[in-house]
């Protein structure tokens, strides 16, 4: 009984000693810049027809999009993680968990502005401006 | 037949949840944590990684109070990363809803607070105890 405690906490101090190493090793490959600019530093120019949108590094890379109404936007997971497109207050957006490559189409055919969040990743904002065509 | 102390096995058991939970937080920081636009936070899962493999070595190692108290202080830290990662504010600017991402928050909740309660229970033993549990163990050898 003994022996196979110490056998445990042998493999326990192991692979803690392994935990270490791999995460210091990440530590070290950690990238040192910011991320490129995305899309929504861009002025906002309505754009209409089937608009994408890509869920990337934890952003929605098109933050403040502008469409004409009856145009389709689509999202588009391209993360590992999931996440999900969802409004904020009324409930225009509603998509389910995305996987990675997993998308979702909503089409706005009433002017206004829509507030929306990842479902999961509250901190992931996004904003769709409709204007009339 | 030899008799393992109680504390012994219990020190096992809280190293065991411990490198559980920095073994999640690793998982998470490679499968896309890593991408999160404030690169603090994807260090943060790190060194909760880091930081719960010390401790279980630690814990496995020393068998003293100290280790065990290093140990409760990491998974206590983080349970309370975790509660203020659901609030508005979140840490760095990041927010998570509920048990999100699932199962890992959930296996990660219930692993952190399962090794604060062990280890608070091996801390709030008398002295005694633990003095009668060291008998026990070295009788064993």
């Amino acid at each position: 009984m003994l022996q196979r405690l110490r056998a445990i906490e042998v493999a326990v101090a192991l692979c803690g000693l392994a935990l270490i190493g791999v995460a210091a090793v990440n530590l070290g490959m950690g990238r040192d810049e910011a991320p490129a600019a995305t899309s929504s530093d861009a002025p906002a120019m309505a754009q209409s027809g089937a608009v994408a949108v890509a869920i990337a590094d934890f952003a929605f890379d098109a933050r403040d999009l502008t469409v004409t109404a009856g145009s389709t936007v689509t999202w588009t997971n391209q993360d590992s993680a999931p996440h999900s497109v969802v409004s904020r207050g009324v409930d225009d957006l509603s998509s389910e968990s995305l996987a990675t490559g997993d998308a979702y189409e909503h089409t706005f055919d009433q002017p206004g502005a829509f507030d929306y969040i990842c479902g999961i990743h509250n901190s992931m904002k996004g904003t769709v401006t409709v204007v009339a065509p | 037949m030899s008799t393992v102390s109680t504390a012994r096995s219990l020190r096992t058991i809280v190293a065991l949840l411990l490198l559980l939970g920095g073994l999640v937080h690793l998982r998470l920081y490679l499968d896309g944590y890593r991408e999160v636009p404030d690169i603090r936070l994807g260090r943060s899962f790190l060194l909760n990684a880091a930081a719960s493999g010390a401790a279980a070595v630690a814990v496995v190692l020393w068998r003293n109070r100290l280790s065990l108290l290093a140990g409760a202080a990491v998974a206590a830290g983080t349970l309370g990363a975790f509660a203020v990662s659901r609030t508005d504010s979140g840490i760095f600017g990041f927010s998570e809803k509920g048990l999100q991402p699932s199962p890992e928050a959930l296996v990660a909740l219930v692993v952190e607070v399962l090794a604060v309660a062990v280890a608070a229970w091996l801390l709030l033993r008398s002295p005694a105890d633990d003095a009668s549990d060291e008998r026990v163990g070295t009788s064993a050898l």
